[in-house]
């Protein structure tokens, strides 16, 4: 549905996209991960057609997308990162005006648009200007400015950004949702958490470049951590440390603040030998955690940073 | 279309402050000069003045008097009972009839003077009447009726014949400015229609309707409420203030609209081009609004002829000016070649900034966002 190939941009003297190449299939919800300034919402324009690129090609619907093919743009719904609404005009009114920049049939944009009402759930605020709402009933409403023509692909940059969990969480149901009647979504995001709910398929992103793609699984299996194991108020010695370090399938052992730190390949015994040897040793403990790798840990280990560093 | 331009045209007439700017204050300005100047100007208030005549009730100078009693109240005094009331206050001067008629004052002033001039008249026209009896008596007759006949004779009158009041000239420059105020709604649309001002404008760039549709909507919109916006002010000052602005009012409504057009579509280029924020460019476009309708005339009553005389080229191309000067030469000079060139001259500059603005608009693809 879409094919990036070998895209750069620069602003100036910052490389923004360097030689990226994405491929987005019909049905996906696909996910951009990255840091605030790795390039996702760059992406996202050049796939708008809004930015000039300076190399490579993007391809939407199989077809080079320019700022004139409207015929194109008619299958596509954006969310963008700020809030696009009137604040001169209501709930109902902008969503019907930003529905009939695609739907000019006055009979059917009004069925779309109450839908639309009806999947954001803002029936109660119809008549209210946007500065009356809440944060996460705004972004319900950006939303539903988006996706009101009912697009066959959906473009979300960061919709939730300073959204309380409630909100966002109905956010994301929503996105599951319209999936699930036959859109394809791209999900731009730096919140780990909200990828790995929704998205089928993920690429990460940092400094412009696509470091790795594939499913959330095919990302984790990616990398040596197989598991982390988390220990609290635990009293250790360096002797002891060292022979944690050397326990099978342990490759990093971490003891600060009175805490351990434990990470290994994926293996089903490496708590119970860890509990073990604490035991033999006669050394008492607090609270354990086990956790799988998350997406911040593929992306620690790819860049050797956080995140949200 | 009728449905961009429905919400376009609600959207903009709920910006308040755009509104306000666009109508409410070119209203107020207007109203703030009618009772800071005009009304003062063309209502004056002059006192009359006291006067003692000492003189036999049958004498002429008190008929000619008569007919200056919209300025003068005289009363009829013994030479005594007159010179008491002179340094009482009471009377500003004494007419005195005698082998000469004189006039005694107690001091200077715009009074007194008038008193003098009042007398040098009589005394004048005594003796050209007495002249013209005595040389060519069978001219009497008509040279009596055209003595009545001065006053009409001598109100201040235009080249065109209309009657002028030089004031006016504040109010052709303070629609000049109402008409390029036009430019803040040109802004607002250009804001919301370019990618990389706002969301909205985002938002819009990408839609399916080709951007010239949409920008071809926002225009009528705009166009059309600033219009409206100047058709108000016009109706306001011509009907409840009565400022004499011009008798056809076809010609009125050509020149606001070339006015209007070039206000507009100056604010669209201007929205379209640059990257700096939109506060500093709404400032500047302000800015430039001022400084037209300055050398314009708007608080200079001779701006524009000093600009004439100093930098005619200026004139040329300020938008004030012309729609001022369009004012001008319907109402005073009535000189329709010199309307419309103006007219002409406005319609091209609003055409060559809207089409500007389209090439500018039309197709753009951003460097950054």
């Amino acid at each position: 549905m879409i094919l990036i190939e070998n895209l750069v941009k620069r602003y100036g003297k910052i490389l923004a996209l360097d030689h990226l190449n994405l491929e987005v299939q019909e049905g996906e919800i696909y996910g951009l991960l990255g840091p605030n300034g790795s390039g996702k919402t760059t992406v996202i324009n050049c796939i708008l057609a809004l930015l000039k690129f300076d190399k490579g090609s993007v391809k939407v619907f199989g077809e080079e997308i320019r700022p004139e093919s409207y015929h194109l743009k008619k299958q596509i719904g954006v969310v963008m990162q700020n809030v696009a609404v009137f604040e001169e005009l209501s709930v109902y009114e902008n969503i019907d005006y930003f529905c009939g920049l695609y739907i000019p049939e006055k009979l059917k944009r009004k069925k779309l648009v109450e839908e639309a009402i009806a999947f954001t759930g803002l029936e109660e605020y119809l008549k209210f200007r946007p500065q009356k709402l809440s944060g996460g009933l705004l972004r319900r409403l950006n939303i539903a400015c988006g996706i009101a023509h009912k697009p066959r692909l959906i473009i979300l940059d960061e919709p939730t950004v300073a959204v309380d969990p409630q909100s966002r969480n109905k956010i994301l149901e929503g996105i599951k949702e319209l999936n699930r009647k036959g859109s394809t979504i791209i999900y731009t995001s730096h919140y780990m958490e909200e990828v790995e709910q929704i998205c089928t398929k993920i690429s990460i992103l940092d400094r412009g470049k696509c470091l790795a793609t594939g499913t959330k699984e095919e990302l984790k299996r990616m990398v040596k951590t197989g598991q982390r194991i988390v220990i609290d108020t635990v009293v250790l010695n360096e002797k002891q440390i060292e022979k944690i370090r050397t326990l099978p399938h342990v490759f990093s052992a971490v003891w600060k603040d009175q805490c351990l730190m434990v990470h290994c390949t994926e293996d089903g015994e490496n708590l119970i030998r860890l509990l073990s040897y604490l035991s033999q040793e006669k050394i008492p403990f607090g609270r354990v955690f086990s956790e799988q790798p998350t997406l911040n840990d593929v992306f620690l280990e790819i860049t050797g940073k956080a995140l949200r560093d | 279309m009728l449905h961009l331009v429905k919400y376009r045209f609600l959207q903009i007439i709920r910006m308040r402050a755009l509104m306000f700017w666009a109508l409410l204050f070119p209203v107020i300005l207007g109203t703030l000069y009618y009772f800071g100047f005009w009304k003062n100007a063309n209502c004056p208030q002059l006192e009359m003045i006291d006067v003692a005549v000492v003189a036999e009730e049958d004498s002429p100078f008190l008929t000619f008097l008569e007919g200056a009693e919209d300025l003068l109240s005289f009363h009829v005094m013994e030479e005594e009972e007159a010179e008491k009331a002179l340094e009482n206050g009471k009377v500003q001067g004494i007419y005195t009839e005698g082998r000469e008629r004189t006039l005694t004052v107690a001091a200077t002033g715009v009074a007194p003077s008038i008193l003098e001039t009042i007398l040098k008249q009589y005394n004048t026209n005594e003796r050209l009447i007495e002249k013209v009896a005595v040389e060519h008596p069978e001219r009497l007759e008509g040279m009596m009726d055209s003595m009545k006949a001065y006053r009409d004779r001598t109100t201040e009158t235009s080249l065109g014949g209309t009657v002028r009041n030089s004031l006016v000239e504040y109010f052709f420059a303070l629609v000049g400015m109402a008409c390029m105020f036009g430019c803040d709604l040109g802004f607002a649309v250009s804001l919301s229609s370019n990618a990389d001002q706002s969301p909205v404008g985002m938002r819009r760039n990408i839609s399916y309707l080709s951007r010239g549709k949409i920008m071809m909507a926002d225009f009528l919109v705009v166009y059309g409420i600033h219009f409206v916006n100047l058709w108000i002010l016009i109706c306001y000052l011509k009907g409840i203030l009565r400022i004499p602005l011009g008798e056809d009012n076809g010609k009125i409504l050509l020149l606001c609209m070339a006015g209007g057009m070039i206000g507009v579509s100056f604010g669209i280029i201007a929205g379209s081009i640059g990257k700096s924020s939109g506060t500093h460019r709404l400032n500047f476009l302000t800015l430039i609004t001022m400084l037209l309708s300055f050398f314009g005339g708007l608080m200079v009553q001779n701006m524009r002829h000093i600009v004439d005389k100093c930098c005619p080229l200026l004139n040329a191309w300020n938008p004030v000016a012309l729609i001022s000067d369009g004012f001008f030469s319907m109402t005073i000079y009535e000189d329709m070649a010199r309307y419309w060139r103006n007219v002409m001259m406005l319609f091209g500059m609003g055409m060559m900034f809207l089409v500007a603005g389209c090439i500018v608009m039309r197709r753009k693809r951003y460097d950054s966002i």
